[in-house]
């Protein structure tokens, strides 16, 4: 019989004691799911692994500020947009004080490596994220391919959960407006 | 575009989010609103598209890559020492400064041109100004003088 595994809650205490292989097993239990959140956040991959590692450089230094009161992934997660946000910003400013043209937005090698009909479904869904303000973006995101209920939406943001009920609201009118034919 | 009042709480509803008194109040309209009707059913178009998309994996060598246990210089409690040792150093630089800039104030030359001055630091003579070998000329003839 196997050992059962252990919980996010029992690997960070076990991190906390100096447990290295607790890292290495947190790491392979979110970082997959951490570094498609921030691929569709940002839409490009060197960026989203960039962000995934910060993500879990910067948990490592704050493990004492984790109270527990949220869930492990959660609080990765609001790490993850923290950083995400950051990147973003920082990009903006850089595109602003640039007087190059501005290179490709997004990492065309994942669009085309792959099997034609899961290269369509990525391809637009990609497409109908960039068109949504960062904002917009999140919160269709969290949702849509996170799952995550409106009070985790509200929680990983530090929004009132009303205000995620209106983002939602508007990114989802944004787009029906934008692809009327394609949903149609 | 759908104007209707109700269209407020579609969003909500499509995603099971409402409260069973809103959920039922949705549902009794959609029975007579065409165009509710027919954007909750956009809504669940918009997410059987997400539902079929998948977000490409992190490469296995990056994924150890990240896994691999933080390197030594920012494990916690070296992170710890060295943060300390930062500030104490930063610190000591504060301090010295201070005493520096303390110690510059005391030895800076009196702005005084008295002859005591002159004798003093005969190196901080101003002999661009008569000023001093004036009132030095003076003094020896005040000496000269005296019975």
């Amino acid at each position: 019989m196997g050992q059962l595994e252990a919980s996010d809650a029992e690997l960070v205490r076990r991190i906390r004691a100096g447990d290295g292989t607790a890292f290495r097993e947190l790491v392979d239990r979110h970082g997959n799911s951490l570094f498609g959140l921030a691929y569709t956040l940002l839409g490009s991959a060197s960026d989203a692994e960039d962000v995934v590692q910060e993500t879990f450089l910067g948990a490592f230094r704050r493990l004492d500020a984790f109270e527990g009161r949220s869930a492990v992934k959660t609080w990765l997660t609001r790490i993850l947009l923290n950083h995400t946000s950051k990147l973003r910003r920082s990009k903006r400013v850089r595109k602003a004080e640039s007087t190059e043209t501005p290179a490709a937005a997004n990492d065309r090698s994942l669009r085309t490596g792959s099997p034609a009909v899961a290269v369509d479904s990525r391809v637009d869904v990609m497409a109908m994220l960039d068109t949504l303000s960062p904002d917009h973006r999140q919160v269709i995101v969290l949702r849509e391919l996170e799952g995550l209920s409106y009070e985790e939406i509200a929680e990983a943001l530090g929004v009132p959960r009303g205000t995620v009920e209106s983002r939602l609201h508007r990114a989802r009118q944004e787009l029906k407006q934008r692809y009327a034919g394609y949903l149609t | 575009m759908n104007t209707c009042s109700h269209s407020q709480l579609l969003s909500a509803y499509h995603d099971g989010e409402l409260s069973p008194e809103d959920r039922a109040r949705v549902e009794g309209h959609l029975r007579d609103c065409p165009a509710c009707a027919a954007e909750l059913e956009q809504f669940a178009r918009l997410t059987s598209v997400f539902a079929g998309f998948e977000p490409p994996r992190l490469a296995s060598d990056a994924l150890r890559r990240i896994g691999d246990e933080p390197p030594i210089w920012i494990q916690r409690g070296y992170l710890r020492f060295v943060e300390s040792l930062a500030g104490i150093a930063a610190a000591i630089l504060v301090a010295a400064s201070g005493w520096m800039l303390y110690q510059q104030r005391d030895t800076a030359p009196p702005r005084d041109s008295s002859i005591a001055y002159v004798v003093v630091n005969p190196d901080q003579l101003d002999t661009s100004s008569e000023a001093p070998s004036a009132r030095l000329n003076d003094w020896i003839a005040g000496e000269v003088q005296r019975p």
